[in-house]
């Protein structure tokens, strides 16, 4: 079914990225009729559109029509924008920038979500609740383009902590970057703000309903630890939703994130995939488009693995 | 009226930077920290992502700050007037016909005819107070009898130019700025496919004498052949490179072959560009950065962050956005100055109601532009005509029209006789429903607000606006589909009207009006042709007369540079084609 979906996506947006008005050759010099046709032959761009989506699908699972070669990764052909670059680099190049802001800011959210989640359901204190509530509450509705410039402003601008955009790489090797912690800490925060807001709200609903059933008063009947009992038996069914939840958030987070990308000058797949955008650029923006509907497929295996392993009524199913 | 104007992203970057610049800095103080860096090292931030660092292939964007610090020409430009200066080029001649021209190369044994201006002339110019800044700081110009080298050793050669002009103009390489080239002997032929490439009108007259010969006369020729599109491009490299089945690929920073004051040294794609000087360039000792790093930022609020927490030194002169200028009026290291930028609209001529001249007369004296231009501020400047002010060039105030056995001034802003045309014409603009398109640039709604607004008020126009994205905006304008009128502006290459007014002749591919006109065509080549300066700027003169009697185009305002620049940054002038050849720079740690 998610592969039926994925193929659908995909389709609908070959066609519609060719049905956008303006042409990847559309620049205020005209390159003149006889250039253009040039260009148009070299990307095959003057074949009919059915021709055009046979090759797509076919480069999707790895074959290259033009010359009949076949490689065991999808090859999505040379960027437009581009000269001279494929997608396949494009992309290779951007995804450990994008991989590593991305899993850091999940990771944080999850760490941090899960943590304060699991201390707010065990609060007796009301305030300290609402007032959580109204923190988590903010995260999920203050979007990403408010609370970036306001952390910039004040953490970056005024106090000088942080530098106000742009990564600065604490060790790279060939496409491989790490990010110094400090020029990581404002992205990272503004990605994770919202998905720290959600896990939050999640965990601590699903841990409050767990801690209610048989089970963990059977637990405690048996003179379990309190800590015991959330470790060894309420963690692992408070976690499912969280787990379903962290699948596609995931994805989202590494294939790339526009606003904030665009708003920290960060070189990852988020700001390829706007300037493919802009550029018509088709083949580059299709072959982002893919590489996200294949990251969310992976996301969702790995979730429905780490689904089974935690939950043994879906393992035994 | 500034802030209902302003976009939802614009207003909250507003919002924040006006509360951060008014409780932290006050007039005649710095926008951030300036503290000079240890290292000849100049951060510059750009506004997006070059496509290629190929001269031949370069498109209008950003690339023109980075290519002209690795690729020279046959002449540069000079950093504070813009006029042209050597290059790889020492001398040249000019025939009696304006048709031929001979360029002798840095190696010519014996150069002749006309020296250009160099270093020397920098050095003297400072002396006689000409200019601001000592760009030549006391150095003498190389002997022009050696030669320039590429950074692989080899000799620069007019055969490199030739190889380079050729693939340029060749329809298989797709230039964007091939039509630079039709001033060329059957550049346009061989564009459109109809000659080979060896027809061009450029030869090589041993090494170095380059020998090229013009369709027509163009005395803006030496201007022109500045834009890094005429650069040489080292032809072993390229071949090399189409050899491995990726001509482009030799523009990677391990296949890179230059010959300008810089190479390139790390091309990290929406990271940064960073160029380290040449040692092997001809007049590498003026050279004084180590390095230039380019930062690329589309968001122009991010490229003011990264200025004020002193990550990077200077900007191009349209880089901020439009919410800064006002705020940083006053400021130190804010620079505001005239630019050779003409913002005009277009009507679409071959449409009900702007085919009616009178109409067109109607609808730009109803507009106030000094309040338009005065809104925008950053000293831009209400334009009456279209070529915005030179020295030597008189500008077009009044144009008095003979309309139904009345005067009138048809540039001035004069809303009651805009009316009365309206109603010559028999147009009711309460029937109309008009549209103007424009492009999703900075600026541009704004613009379009104001206009929509005056036209509403004075002549009860209904105008829609129409913000289009900016390759359908392109593509609108090309196929001269838009209905009413359309967003157009022109940053010029070069300081002469031709720059201008050629957008206007029959061939170009920029006219987006639908109005062309035989004798302004012819006008505009005799002016070319014209026998001497003071002809020609009469019939240059007459040319955008008949222009502005048509009107096709409503100018607007005549556009301005707006920019952040560290005290530390010497040896970069303001400039109005805003060019910044980064071999005068350095920084002075003393400031």
């Amino acid at each position: 079914m998610t592969i039926a979906t994925a193929f659908a996506v995909l389709t609908l947006l070959f066609f519609l990225v060719r049905m956008a008005p303006g042409s990847p050759f559309s620049t205020e010099r005209n390159l003149g009729p006889v250039a253009e046709a040039r260009l148009r032959a070299h990307y095959g761009l003057d074949q009919p559109a059915t021709q055009q989506y046979i090759r797509f699908l076919a480069s999707l699972a790895g074959f290259r029509i033009s010359d009949r070669t076949w490689r065991p990764w999808p090859d999505f052909g040379q960027s437009i924008h581009f000269k001279n670059r494929s997608v396949n680099s494009l992309i290779v190049q951007a995804l450990p920038v994008s991989l590593v802001l991305g899993a850091s800011a999940y990771l944080l959210a999850i760490l941090a979500g899960v943590s304060t989640g699991s201390a707010l359901a065990n609060d007796r204190h009301r305030w300290k609740g609402g007032f959580v509530s109204a923190f988590t509450q903010a995260g999920l509705f203050v979007p990403a383009m408010v609370l970036g410039p306001v952390l910039v402003l004040i953490f970056a601008l005024e106090a000088g902590w942080f530098p106000p955009a742009r990564l600065e790489w604490a060790w790279y090797s060939g496409h491989w970057k790490i990010p110094t912690v400090r020029s990581a800490a404002l992205p990272v925060i503004t990605l994770a703000a919202y998905h720290f807001a959600y896990i939050t709200r999640l965990f601590r609903g699903q841990l409050r309903e767990t801690m209610q059933k048989d089970f963990i008063w059977a637990a405690r009947a048996r003179g379990l630890s309190p800590s015991r009992v959330f470790r060894r038996h309420a963690l692992a069914e408070a976690l499912v939703p969280v787990l379903s939840y962290s699948g596609p958030a995931l994805a989202s987070l590494v294939s790339g994130t526009i606003v904030v990308e665009q708003m920290f000058a960060i070189p990852g797949l988020g700001n390829y995939f706007m300037q493919a955008a802009a550029n018509r650029d088709y083949f580059l923006l299709l072959g982002l488009s893919a590489f996200a509907v294949m990251a969310l497929l992976l996301a969702n295996l790995l979730t429905d693995i780490a689904h089974a392993l935690l939950d043994p009524r879906i393992r035994d199913a | 009226m500034f802030a209902e104007n302003l976009s939802r992203r614009e207003f909250m970057a507003a919002a924040l930077v006006a509360g951060l610049i008014s409780g932290c800095s006050r007039r005649g103080s710095y926008f951030g920290a300036c503290r000079p860096p240890q290292t000849q090292s100049l951060v510059y931030l750009l506004g997006a992502e070059p496509e290629t660092l190929d001269p031949g292939l370069t498109t209008p964007s950003f690339e023109s700050f980075i290519i002209p610090t690795m690729f020279e020409g046959l002449v540069t430009v000079h950093p504070q007037d813009c006029t042209p200066m050597a290059g790889i080029a020492t001398h040249y001649t000019e025939s009696h016909d304006h048709v031929s021209f001979a360029f002798f190369l840095r190696g010519h044994p014996q150069p002749r005819g006309f020296r250009l201006a160099n270093t020397d002339t920098l050095v003297a110019q400072f002396a006689s107070r000409h200019c601001q800044q000592d760009f030549g700081r006391g150095r003498t110009s190389p002997p022009d009898h050696i030669p320039a080298k590429w950074s692989d050793g080899r000799p620069v050669t007019a055969h490199d130019f030739v190889y380079a002009w050729r693939r340029v103009v060749d329809p298989e390489s797709a230039a964007p700025y091939a039509s630079y080239f039709y001033y060329l002997l059957n550049g346009e032929e061989i564009h459109l496919g109809h000659r080979p490439v060896e027809d061009l009108g450029v030869v090589a007259a041993g090494d170095f004498e380059l020998v090229v010969t013009l369709r027509a006369p163009s005395p803006f020729l030496l201007q022109q052949i500045s834009h890094r599109v005429f650069a040489p491009v080292p032809a072993h490299a390229v071949r090399a490179a189409r050899l491995l089945g990726a001509e482009q690929r030799w523009t990677d920073a391990e296949r890179i072959i230059v010959n300008g004051p810089f190479r390139l040294h790390r091309w990290s794609p929406y990271d940064e560009i960073v160029v380290r000087k040449n040692p092997v360039y001809w007049e590498s000792g003026l050279v004084r950065l180590d390095e230039v790093r380019f930062w690329p930022t589309d968001d122009g609020t991010v490229a003011a962050n990264l200025y004020k927490a002193d990550k990077a030194y200077s900007m191009p002169g349209e880089r901020l956005p439009q919410v800064f200028p006002p705020l940083l009026a006053g400021m130190k290291d804010f620079h505001t100055g005239p630019a050779f930028f003409t913002v005009y609209h277009g009507f679409n001529t071959r449409h009900p109601p702007f085919d009616n001249p009178l109409v067109r007369y109607a609808f730009n004296m109803a507009l106030d532009k000094e309040r338009i231009a005065s809104v925008l501020g950053a000293a831009r400047k209400p334009a009456r005509n279209l070529v915005p002010p030179l020295p030597w060039y008189p500008k077009l105030e009044r144009l008095e029209m003979d309309i139904d056995g009345s005067r009138c001034d048809v540039l001035a802003h004069s809303p009651q006789t805009a009316r009365e045309l309206l109603a010559k014409a028999g147009v009711d603009p309460r029937a109309l429903r008009l549209e103007l398109s424009f492009s999703n640039i900075p600026h541009s709604r704004l613009v379009a607000e104001m206009l929509q607004h005056q036209w509403r008020v004075e002549l009860g126009a209904q105008v829609d606006l129409r913000m289009l994205e900016y390759k359908e905006w392109i593509e609108t304008n090309t196929r001269l589909v838009y209905r009413g009128i359309t967003e157009i502006g022109w940053w010029a290459n070069y300081l002469d009207p031709n720059t201008f007014l050629d957008l206007f002749t029959a061939g170009s591919s920029h006219n987006w009006t639908g109005w062309f006109d035989p004798q302004f065509d012819q006008l505009l080549i005799s002016a070319n042709a014209a026998p001497s300066a003071a002809d020609r700027t009469a019939l240059l003169l007459e040319c955008e007369r008949r222009l502005l009697e048509a009107m096709p185009i409503i100018p607007l305002f005549f556009n301005s540079w707006a920019y952040l620049q560290k005290p530390f940054v010497r040896g970069m002038e303001q400039n109005p084609l805003d060019i910044h050849p980064f071999k005068y720079a350095w920084i002075d740690p003393n400031v």
